[in-house]
């Protein structure tokens, strides 16, 4: 009897002991955020660098790591998820243990054939917190963010083969489809003459461009355009075009916004405040809406009407639109005779002009009475009425139910993460905002996580985060947008969108510079400096002063960035020209 | 033969009778009845941004209270009743019907068009409210062309416009008095009028 009970414990322990050491040693996970990389330059928003990597003896270590600026390696895997570099082949976390822990940010280059075993992998071998996949293919993308095990990779949209058009909301079909696979980041091919277009709509649409650059001009001239991250195949060449970028200030003009319009001459979230955001030149206005009792939705920033009207403590959810649009807004004694607008109008205005709207779902602070009234349902049916404002607008919330909905029923549409509040219906359900996993922005690998989970995108206040930070974020795909300042201070900052109080001070600064030829003399180019013409926020077109910054010179023909430093009132700000090409005369 | 000669002379003397009588009263002043209440105007175009006052044409005293107003597209035209006059706002580009009613019958209706002027100052209300050394830009816009650049002009010297085409840059002098200035911007033959109300 003995002998038989033991001989059934071996046979268990022989059975059972393989399946427990297999799920015991199933899966290493690797959860560590590394920080980005970066070159000391004067740049306020650095790009990302990427490098594809060839061979895995042009992996930078060491000092030259350190000097590379390189934060993110792109390799591409087979089925089987092993990495072939000239004669040598790998598995991935062979690849991983060896190259790339605690140094890089792995870019997988996924397609159909592949993008299962890098599911399984995740599943069941390694399980990398901090990775990432582009692809060509949005259906790869698509799966990718279906995977629960996936929820934590950030994803780039390739689209070298696409040719940038040169209107620029041709590009919100891809920026569109990508918010759909919550993809932050859109690739180019570096040398596509209107790169500079596309960076500057895609940041203005908080998304993220990367240029593929095959040498150290093309690196310097996708830098000039204001991209942020490239591709290069070379470890050198980022470090040595960021050599050019020593003077401070932006690639790029700042997007600013307006807070609620232009109030510092008209009434918040009045037609008025919208159509003078457009005239002083800001590229983005922030409004605020509210729903009547009739489905109308009117723009106010509080729910009552007390802080902005001649007739105070009218709530908008129990009231008719007709009735709240005979009372008048308060300030400059009703001289512009304005009610609260509507959404409609507001549209009228805006797409007379290159304006993005930033609509704030405040909409009674998310509160049961008007969730009940399908508000979002609403608003989307007025945005979708208006196929010419597709690509002019996303938006912006404190309120997880709205994002949810958003989500559910327009994934197109970027929605900003304001801040972890708790809604009204989730105080009456006795639940928790945002699930209460609100992480401070310090915390990066919580603050991704959570915004993968809700899908949001990053938009928070700038002091709360370093540089170091803001780098971090942009590596993996976030841009981050900043609020309410009352100077120009924001030009100091690495923020994506400076949404002001006083963005009308911007009207008059510099905005791009514009030559309108391409000769040049010996005399001049030897004197560093070049009056070219230049626009300003607000259209208006001025000759300027610049500094030449030369690149490059063969024979008689010279490439060369312009670069301007403005006193914008008390703040430094410096742009950059694109990298141009002139003939010597 | 005379009878029938008589008969003939008779009908003709009767024909020029009738012609000269109805010639007569073509001379005579065509007196239309109206109704005993009505709106002083049937139609009316009016461009967006533009308003307008309609008024209610009484022979008899009438029961203000008793007068409402409703319109069939509230989103084309704004409305705002006051006695006997109705103030209305052209909003966005479309066509409303504004009915009276009194008692709650239908007494008169007015049909309102609102256009989109060809040339427009992106000022909603047409009015700018500024302060003595303020200095802000605006903008028109129009889908017209034309060879020469817009002209800008405000009728006192103590409001300053610089323009780049259809870019002003406004500068209200330090002097400039408190009050209301007529402003416009002419392009491709068209004219935009707008006010910059000085003191806020």
């Amino acid at each position: 009897m003995k002998k038989v009970l033991l001989s059934v414990l071996l046979a268990l322990i022989v059975v059972v002991a393989p399946i427990t050491t297999i799920n015991v040693s199933a899966r290493s996970v690797y959860s560590n955020y590394i920080n980005a990389r970066t070159i000391s330059s004067g740049l306020n928003i650095q790009p990302t660098a990427v490098m594809e990597v060839s061979d895995f003896a042009d992996i930078p270590t060491g000092a030259k790591l350190m000097n590379s600026g390189i934060t993110s390696l792109i390799f591409t895997p087979d089925d089987q998820m092993n990495i072939t570099l000239g004669a040598q082949t790998m598995g991935f976390s062979q690849v991983f243990d060896t190259y790339i822990k605690g140094l890089f940010i792995p870019v997988l280059r996924l397609d159909k054939n592949t993008v299962t075993a890098f599911i399984n992998m995740m599943n069941s071998t390694y399980y990398i917190k901090d990775i990432m996949v582009i692809s060509s293919d949005i259906d790869v993308l698509q799966t990718i963010s279906e995977q629960e095990i996936c929820s934590v990779v950030n994803t780039v949209y390739d689209l070298q083969n696409v040719k940038i058009p040169q209107n620029r909301y041709d590009l919100w079909q891809y920026i569109a489809k990508s918010n759909v696979t919550y993809t932050n980041i859109l690739m180019f091919d570096g040398n596509d003459t209107n790169l500079a277009i596309a960076a500057e709509y895609l940041s203005s649409m908080c998304k993220v461009t990367w240029a593929t650059c095959d040498d150290y001009i093309s690196t310097v001239n996708a830098i000039s355009c204001g991209v942020y991250g490239v591709v290069t195949t070379n470890s050198n060449d980022f470090a040595n075009a960021m050599t050019n970028f020593k003077k401070q200030g932006f690639t790029k003009a700042q997007n600013v916004g307006a807070h609620r319009g232009i109030t510092s001459y008209a009434n918040e979230n009045s037609l008025t405040a919208v159509a003078g955001a457009i005239n002083e030149g800001a590229t983005h206005a922030e409004i605020d809406i509210q729903l009547t009792r009739d489905g109308e939705i009117l723009l106010c920033h509080d729910m009552v009407t007390t802080q902005v009207s001649e007739t105070p403590n009218v709530y908008f959810e129990p009231t008719l639109s007709s009735y709240i649009r005979t009372l008048k807004l308060n300030d400059y004694s009703s001289k512009y005779d304005e009610t609260f607008p509507t959404l409609e109008e507001v549209i009228d205005i805006a797409v007379t002009s290159d304006l993005i709207l930033i609509i704030e779902l405040k909409l009674e602070d998310a509160r049961t009475t008007i969730i009940n009234k399908q508000p979002i349902e609403k608003f989307l049916n007025i945005m979708r009425s208006h196929p010419e404002m597709d690509g002019k607008w996303f938006c912006i919330t404190f309120f997880r139910p709205f994002a949810d909905k958003m989500r559910e029923l327009a994934p197109e549409i970027p929605v900003g993460f304001l801040g972890g509040a708790t809604s009204g219906y989730e105080l009456d359900q006795g639940i928790a905002g945002w699930d209460g996993e609100w992480a401070p922005i310090g915390n990066i690998s919580s603050k991704i996580a959570f915004m993968h989970k809700f899908k949001t995108l990053l938009d928070e206040t700038y002091e709360t985060s370093s540089d170091q930070t803001m780098q971090t974020y942009l590596a993996r795909g976030y841009v981050q947008n900043g609020w309410t300042f009352k100077d120009l201070s924001h030009f100091k900052t690495r923020l994506n969108i400076a949404t002001s109080d006083v963005s009308e001070k911007c009207a008059m600064l510099i905005k791009k510079i514009i030559p309108t030829q391409f000769t040049i003399s010996e005399s001049q180019l030897s004197s560093g400096k070049l009056t070219v013409l230049t626009q300003n926020y607000n259209g208006w077109t001025q000759e300027r002063v610049c500094d030449i910054i030369p690149i490059s010179r063969e024979g008689n023909t010279v490439k060369f960035m312009l670069y301007y430093l403005e006193n914008a009132d008390g703040y430094n700000y410096g742009l950059y020209s694109q990298l141009l090409t002139y003939e010597i005369i | 033969m005379k009878r029938l000669i008589a008969f003939m002379l008779v009908l003709t003397a009767i024909t020029c009778v009738l012609i000269s009588a109805s010639s007569c009263k073509k001379d005579e002043p065509i007196i239309e009845e109206k109704p005993p209440i009505y709106l002083s105007e049937e139609s009316l175009t009016l461009n967006k941004g533009e308003s307008a006052t309609i008024s209610v044409i009484s022979q008899d005293k009438l029961d203000t209270l008793s007068i409402k107003w409703s319109a069939t597209d509230t989103k084309v035209v704004s409305f705002e009743k006051d006695s006997v006059s109705l103030k209305i706002k052209g909003l966005l580009e479309g066509e409303s019907q504004i009915k009276l009613l009194i008692s709650g019958k239908v007494i008169d209706t007015i049909d309102i068009k609102v256009i989109t002027p060809s040339l427009q100052v992106r000022l909603p209300s047409g009015k700018l409210v500024l302060s003595q050394n303020q200095v802000v830009t605006v903008t028109a816009y129009t889908q017209l062309t034309s060879s020469e650049d817009a002209k800008w002009w405000v009728e006192t010297d103590k409001i300053t416009i610089e323009s780049q085409n259809l870019i002003a840059r406004v500068s209200i002098l330090e002097n400039c008095p408190n009050g209301e200035y007529k402003a416009s911007v002419t392009f491709a033959g068209q004219i935009a009028n707008f006010t910059i109300i000085v003191g806020k």
